[in-house]
């Protein structure tokens, strides 16, 4: 049966009541947007015209002021919506009112929307008038242009969208509970739950997991993802953070998060009308109004919370053991059991009332924080077996992969997972096979392992595919047994497109208008024209993808090349071989010769130091240096003969030697000279070095 | 016709209400009396549609009230501690019921609240509690509603705001269809206006029955029997509720209609003999005493 009193009548009877809330909030705005505002495009334009701000410059910059990151926006957001549905909501908690409102000839579903869309309204309205007031600051200033407007507009969009978020999320934990206090602790925990959970289970996987690598796609970063709504917030408004030229463009791209947004706001919504009508007039004035939801909340409570008492016992204590780590979970535990009661009750003689759920959740995060503790489940030994993949991806650190960007920062092993999944497993599962090894062996585990003649470590992360599943994995290898591992898997072609994100440049979506060249000569731009960019790039990425992996491990790097964009949205850094015959043959053939070390004539003199003989301790300090410097233009050439760029981890170099060539600058340049750091490759040191070093 | 059919309300380990039924009829003055903690104000929350029982139902002529607003429209509850809206004066809290209750009678409300020399306004938290409960009795009234449940209604109201409260039902009774529930736990204050009276104890209803009715069938007599013998007669024939003695004079109070008692007594010559007025607390404390409590326990 309906009413037919007024929904509206009533809305506007309770915005007349919460009037100061609506003016507290219209002053906060006013503060946030029109008066900062006007005061920022004051700021900015009394430096127009200086070499410091361009008109352009000045409109990206209130384009950022205007947009989605707004700070002040975030801060009347977040308090906006707990007030307003604290002033809203806040009688569920009070008898004497429930005892007039829930008397009314009115349903409890008419109730909670009079409310609801009153809290909006106390929210909107003033936001409204001061979006008005923003925009006529800014034609008065002459400055209200469409890409200011577009960034407001995203603004404004995410900014409410994410005031029905949070107003929701603290509509439920007003409904939840039955005090104010509480509802305030309630609203504390489910905010920051999901992200106390991810950072606890972080915690745990780094503290405990050899093999653990954090991934943007893991469960927990998936569970903050879609739990948290500060996370969330963060994330969305940090999307357009400097982009906000065009944030329409960003805000379609944004569209699976605004789904998710979306839904969980309507999710979220159904829940509180639903949480409404079960809620009982009586449960105002109990810590909790749901008696079902105790032990829930309390259990999920007290497991994370003991759990992260575990971990931070076990962190502060200096030997680390496992004793700490079980005291501050037991610790932690019957603190917040007794706290969580008495919180319950009210009462402090229930402080150890209901055991069951204190032993129960001891018990469970016990369990847990052991498992992790002991590796029961063989999180860094247990390595999946071969005919269930589906296919592999590896990710080498120090690999040469670029950093590639397409608006935002993609992560290069994000790229590696995404694009260089072997189905030929075979390269990666013997890396992999090695990692495991090394793990049971505890090879790095022994404080004195020194790696002998080779003390290099390479840290190579593995993703394994199974069906829809997948597991990521760091293991540590040796130098020497990367260098075994590698030449297979550069046979492949999807871990070289996966390392090398120049071979996921497709010329006709990405056009390119410069190139930086480094190499012993140049550090800098190359002036190309758009056909040879695209030459270039094309004669680099064939000669990639054909080098073999043999080839690639005793090559030799000659220089480096950067492929850009002029307005930021895309680049790559490569790196060039000798053996890069067509690439090395166009670039000479442009103008360009790349050159590995500089002409004998231009170098005054060369250092080389000897860390062994220098006595290099442990802590990376070099206490008593040793350096040999020759400028004799016999040894130069012979050691500039044999001097090799160093970047590659699979290229075996001499370990305890740096070279430091000294290069005269040439005319017009600032710096009077300019140093280049080389290495020896393996077994071939010059024989005027190994001398100078003997007579040492 | 409000009817209570076997409501069962628990609150934790207490039980308010157990397995109580009851008939509130029309057009008469209900009176709900019980001790502290006896479950009125539960009972009362019940029938006006805040609390749901946990088990039975309750009916507002024939339709179940709770979230029904047909049946909710029919009622106007007052609470012993009304809430105002913060801040808020005596004519804002008319605009509000007023939107809310759509027969609402603007001018009877300030008018009433003129009689009773209260400033429709000033702000309601500037009044003394007396005034707050005046205030609150006549929003009650003005909203025209059926039934008007009342908690400790005249709790707070001095004897003269209590009786023009009560003339105030009065004449509402006489001009309309409307019913008051009051519940208290002070007899007295329902004496002068209830027509039926329903003991509650320990979360049910131990009696309910209608005033005239209970009026009718006992009687409180004052004599003098000279002749000793038959002094004894009339005290074995009579169903004796209570009997006390001062010197000759006996006063009795006895189960039976007035015709009947005053037969049997004039067939024993008294010297003298005159019915008392009862009042309800004596009414109470023998039917308690019949059903085997001790309404001073009870009640009092």
């Amino acid at each position: 049966m309906t009413s037919n009193i007024s929904f509206f009548s009533m809305v506007k009877s309770d915005l007349k009541r919460r009037i100061w809330v609506t003016a507290l909030l219209f002053l906060s705005l006013f503060a946030a947007l029109p008066l900062s505002g006007m005061m920022y495009i004051d700021g900015q334009a009394s430096q127009l015209g200086s070499k410091y701000i361009t008109l352009e410059q000045m409109i990206e910059n209130l384009a950022h002021f205007a947009g989605p990151t707004n700070v002040g926006m975030y801060i009347i957001v977040i308090g906006g919506s707990v007030l307003t549905a604290f002033t809203g909501y806040a009688y569920l908690h009070s008898s004497r009112k429930l005892d007039l409102f829930h008397s009314l000839p009115v349903t409890r579903e008419k109730l909670f929307f009079v409310q609801y869309v009153s809290g909006i309204l106390v929210f909107a309205l003033p936001y409204a008038v001061n979006l008005v007031l923003f925009l006529i600051v800014c034609i008065i200033k002459t400055v209200c242009t469409a890409a200011v407007l577009g960034s407001l507009a995203a603004g404004v969009i995410l900014h409410f969208l994410y005031f029905l978020l949070f107003y929701q999320v603290a509509i439920i934990a007003i409904l939840l509970t039955g005090r104010i206090l509480v509802s305030l602790l309630g609203l504390g925990v489910i905010q920051g739950y999901a992200i106390l959970f991810w950072q606890v289970t972080l915690g745990y996987c780094n503290a405990f997991f050899d093999t653990f690598y954090q991934s943007q796609s893991g469960l927990a970063e998936k569970i903050v993802q879609v739990f948290s709504p500060f996370y969330l917030y963060a994330f969305h408004t940090n999307a357009f953070s400097w982009k906000e030229l065009q944030s329409m463009r960003v805000f379609a791209g944004q569209w699976k998060h605004l789904l998710l947004l979306l839904a969980e706001i309507i999710l979220l919504l159904f829940a509180a009308v639903m949480l409404y009508r079960k809620r009982a007039s009586e449960a105002a004035g109990r810590s909790m109004a749901f008696e079902k939801t105790k032990p829930v909340i309390k259990v999920m409570i007290m497991i994370l919370f003991s759990a992260a008492g575990g971990l931070l016992f076990e962190g502060l204590a200096e030997d680390n053991s496992t004793g700490w780590l079980i005291f501050g979970v037991v610790f932690i535990a019957l603190v917040l059991h007794c706290l969580i009661e008495v919180i319950y009750s009210y009462e402090f003689r229930q402080v150890l009332a209901h055991k069951a759920t204190f032993f129960a959740s001891l018990a469970v995060t016990l369990l847990g924080a052991l498992a992790f503790c002991f590796d029961w489940f063989g999180y860094d030994t247990s390595l999946p077996q071969k005919d269930r993949l589906d296919s592999i991806a590896v990710y080498i650190n120090d690999l040469e992969a670029g950093r590639y960007y397409d608006g935002e920062f993609i992560d290069p092993s994000e790229y590696a997972f995404e694009n260089g999944r072997m189905t030929e497993v075979e390269a990666g599962y013997r890396l992999a096979q090695i990692g495991v090894r090394n793990e049971k062996d505890g090879l790095f585990e022994d404080s004195d392992w020194s790696g002998g003649d080779d003390a290099t470590t390479v840290n190579a992360v593995v993703t394994y595919y199974m069906g829809g599943a997948k597991k990521t994995r760091s293991y540590t290898l040796t130098g020497e047994q990367m260098r075994q591992c590698l030449p297979a898997l550069y046979d492949t072609d999807e871990f070289k497109k996966g390392q090398n994100t120049i071979l996921g440049m497709d010329t006709d979506s990405v056009t390119f208008d410069y190139v930086n060249m480094f190499d012993a000569g140049h550090s800098g731009k190359i002036n190309l024209s758009p056909e040879n960019i695209e030459k270039l790039l094309a004669a680099y990425q064939q000669e990639l993808l054909e080098a073999s992996g043999e080839e690639l491990q005793i090559d030799k790097i000659c220089g480096g090349l950067w492929f850009g964009e002029e307005k930021g949205e895309e680049n790559s850094s490569v790196t060039v071989y000798e053996s890069f015959d067509q690439t090395l043959g166009l670039l000479e053939e442009l103008g360009y010769p790349m050159k590995k070390v500089p002409d004998i004539k231009d170098v005054t003199q060369i250092t080389v130091h000897n860390y062994n003989m220098a006595g290099y301790q442990e802590n990376g300090e070099v206490y008593e240096d040793l350096n040999v410097v020759f400028e004799d233009p016999e040894d130069i050439k012979e050691i500039l003969e044999k001097a090799v760029v160093s970047d590659a981890p699979y290229f075996e170099v001499e370990q305890d030697y740096m070279v430091t060539v000294v290069v005269n600058s040439k005319e017009g340049e600032k710096s009077n000279y300019m140093e280049l750091s080389y290495s020896f490759a393996l077994g071939e040191i010059p024989q005027c070095v190994l001398d100078a070093f003997q007579n040492r | 016709m409000i009817e209570v059919k076997n409501v069962r309300k628990r609150f934790d380990d207490i039980e308010a209400l157990n397995e109580m039924s009851t008939e509130i009829k029309e057009g008469a003055v209900f009176g709900l009396v019980g001790s502290n903690g006896a479950g009125k104000s539960t009972f009362l929350r019940i029938v006006s549609g805040i609390l749901r029982p946990d088990e039975g139902e309750v009916l507002i002529d024939g339709i179940p009230v709770y979230e029904r607003t047909d049946a909710k429209q029919k009622l106007f509850f007052v609470p012993d501690d009304q809430y105002f809206f913060p801040n808020s004066t005596s004519r804002e809290m008319m605009e509000y019921y007023s939107m809310i209750y759509p027969d609402f009678d603007k001018r009877k409300f300030q008018e009433y609240m003129e009689r009773f020399g209260l400033d429709i306004r000033r702000k309601i938290s500037t009044f003394s509690k007396g005034m707050k409960r005046q205030v609150s009795v006549l929003l009650g009234i003005c909203a025209n509603t059926k039934y008007m449940l009342c908690d400790e209604t005249f709790d707070g109201l001095d004897p003269v705001m209590r009786q023009a409260v009560k003339s105030i039902f009065v004449s509402e009774i006489m001009g309309r269809e409307f019913t008051p529930v009051i519940a208290s736990h002070n007899l007295r204050e329902l004496e002068d206006i209830c027509d039926h009276v329903g003991l509650l104890h320990k979360g049910g209803i131990l009696f309910s029955k209608d005033l005239e009715e209970m009026k009718h069938n006992i009687q409180k007599i004052q004599c003098v029997i000279s002749d000793s013998a038959m002094e004894e007669q009339l005290l074995k024939e009579l169903d004796i509720l209570q009997c006390s003695r001062s010197g000759s004079l006996l006063t009795i109070t006895a189960r039976g209609t007035k015709i009947e008692i005053m037969e049997r007594v004039e067939q024993k010559n008294p010297l003298f003999c005159e019915i008392l007025p009862l009042t309800l607390e004596e009414i109470f404390i023998s039917e308690t005493e019949v059903a085997g409590y001790d309404i001073k326990h009870l009640v009092f």
